[in-house]
């Protein structure tokens, strides 16, 4: 009660805040500033050593400044690790490798340590040097509710799952479908899933009745998705050339093929070709409602007719979309637009079909024959109130698309267009 | 309203949604009555901690921009990115604004959010109390804080020796 009124300023009141703030100071400075509080004083001399959280990252230990070579840069480091795990106490809830750390043979200890202190969260992100083969002890570790791989090997021997792991983030992993969809299915709190540039995988099934977020990004592959039904939130982004992958004709498209197993989603990003790759095939002619997808962005090929279909059928399908962002990008055709137009023209009757659109923006604009799809959302959306065009940069009749432009027909009497000068993408 | 009582007397009457950003006020509210009595927070500390709720309260309130309220609902369904949520750019620079004290008057503060429950000014508070220790020298810290050296040199010296790395300016 002293201290509260007395505001002297010669009073040490940090040390006797209370336990768990200054544990709370510690957490928010980096492991070097932490351990170098030990030597404040004695109140500090062990404070830093039950901080649950070890995070071994770049910035602590910048190679660059290090004029060692590698080998002694791994000895020093790995000394290091050794040395604070050796000192701490209490249990490890988060330990972050994320550092240029050649060498991986100590790793497996490390991961056997902490999978008998509690560990809950689990970054291992190294940039140099092989790819790490993840032993069998992480399985041990079941409270793990966070892991996070870059560049490692997952060949799990009698895997039982982490039954409280809630996010998963696999990057460069080698995995291959069946051990993924063992590890999806055995982790029954999975809110968020992470896939970026996974090796080793053909196809994948993405059955997870928990999952909320689900992201994918990297070369074509045939994804499916089986009882999903929390899955709100969608990013797929497909690179590298896909033409081999398009479907067989007859078959219906992956987009309206998909979105018939998605009853939560809410939001759908496309990046590069995966809009692409999804709207070939044939378009439903039963379109799935889905009621609950409000956003939509896309890179999309607007002279390209199979796309215009695919994105006029998908705002038909969901018909409470209010953002719609599409990135318009050059496709290898060089079609005119004509049949596009022809067919956005065949489409007016459908006026009802952006009802709650409140947000169009299209980027990346670079001819005239990229309007009809504009013209088209301007005249059939009653509730727009932006529209927001960004040209490609260095258009050079930009003057004579957006006159073009203005000249259209607006259904909401209160759209505002704005012109965008940045890239989203 | 609910009406707060500090340690020395003072009342001050707040809205439900500012009263609420504290989470123990708001289980205290849900079962017992609107006259809430503090008797560790003084009022002058009381009066800064209301002004903090009644400013996140009230943006809090209205929905932010489409784009802003995007980045937030990713970065905060994420915990893998570590970044913390991205918030409104104009509330965090009055945040930056709020934290401008001394230490003093920043570890009174976060007691009482300690004590009400109050995650994000515990939060605020600390990280600007860890800059104000982040890369600093020992004798530094010691200065800021009034912390009192009760280390011999030689003691100090073979705590130096131990963390080695720690202690080397890279």
């Amino acid at each position: 009660m002293s201290n509260m009124v007395n505001g002297d300023s010669t009073v040490d009141r940090i040390s006797h805040l209370p336990r768990n703030i200054i544990e709370e100071i510690l957490l928010h400075l980096p492991l070097k500033d932490a351990i170098r509080t030990s030597i404040l004083s004695r109140d500090w001399r062990y404070a830093w050593s039950s901080i649950p959280h070890l995070a071994f990252s770049r910035q602590e230990f910048p190679l660059s400044k290090c004029s060692n070579s590698q080998v002694i840069f791994d000895r020093k480091l790995v000394d290091i690790i050794h040395q604070v795990l050796l000192f701490h106490q209490g249990p490890i809830h988060m330990f972050k490798l994320s550092i240029d750390l050649k060498s991986s043979k100590c790793i497996d200890g490390w991961l056997l340590f902490l999978s008998r202190n509690d560990i809950k969260e689990i970054v291992l992100h190294r940039w140099e040097g092989e790819v790490y083969k993840l032993p069998s002890c992480l399985s041990a570790c079941k409270r793990l509710e966070h892991l996070c791989l870059f560049r490692c090997m997952f060949r799990p021997v009698h895997f039982q799952g982490f039954p409280h792991l809630r996010s998963l983030s696999l990057n460069n992993v080698a995995i291959s479908q069946n051990e993924l969809e063992t590890l999806i299915t055995n982790c029954p709190l999975l809110n968020i899933l992470y896939l970026i540039d996974i090796f080793g995988l053909s196809g994948l099934k993405v059955c997870s009745p928990s999952l909320v977020v689900f992201s994918f990004f990297g070369q074509h592959i045939d994804f499916s998705f089986e009882n999903v039904p929390l899955l709100s939130t969608l990013y797929v982004s497909f690179v590298g050339k896909n033409d081999k992958y398009y479907a067989s004709p007859g078959v219906i498209c992956k987009l309206f093929r998909n979105l018939y197993h998605l009853s939560s989603i809410k939001k759908i990003v496309l990046y590069n070709q995966a809009f692409k790759v999804w709207a070939y095939g044939q378009l439903p002619i039963q379109l799935p409602f889905t009621y609950q997808l409000k956003r939509f962005h896309a890179c999309v090929n607007l002279k390209d007719i199979k796309e215009i279909q695919a994105i006029v059928f998908l705002c038909r399908s969901c018909p409470l979309l209010v953002t719609l962002e599409l990135k318009a990008y050059i496709g290898s055709n060089l079609d005119d637009g004509t049949p596009a137009e022809k067919f956005l023209d065949a489409q007016q009757s459908f006026g009802s079909q952006f009802s709650h659109l409140r947000s169009v923006e299209i980027t990346y604009v670079s001819c005239i024959s990229e309007l009809p799809f504009i013209k088209f959302v301007l005249a059939n959306a009653p509730a727009l109130e932006t529209a927001y065009i960004g040209f490609n940069c260095g258009t050079p009749i930009e003057l004579n698309i957006l006159k073009e432009m203005f000249k259209f027909r607006r259904l909401s009497a209160a759209v505002e267009i704005k012109i965008l000068n940045r890239s989203f993408f | 309203m609910i009406k707060l009582v500090s340690g020395d007397g003072a009342e001050f009457e707040v809205e439900e949604e500012v009263a609420f950003q504290s989470k123990i006020i708001k289980d205290i509210v849900a079962d017992a009555d609107d006259v809430i009595p503090l008797p560790t927070v003084s009022s002058k500390v009381l009066i800064q901690v209301i002004e903090y709720c009644r400013k996140h309260a009230a943006v809090n309130s209205f929905p932010l921009s489409p784009s802003s309220s995007a980045a937030a609902a990713a970065s905060s369904s994420s915990s893998i990115s570590y970044s913390k949520p991205v918030s409104d750019p104009a509330l965090r620079a009055w945040d930056n604004e709020f934290v401008k004290l001394n230490n003093s008057s920043l570890f009174d503060i976060v007691i009482a959010a300690n004590y009400l429950d109050i995650e994000e000014l515990v939060d605020l508070v600390l990280e600007t109390v860890a800059d104000r220790i982040k890369g600093k020298q020992a004798q530094e810290i010691r200065r800021q804080f009034n912390i009192e050296n009760d280390f011999t040199p030689e003691e100090e010296e073979a705590l130096r020796r131990e963390n080695s790395w720690a202690f080397q300016n890279n």
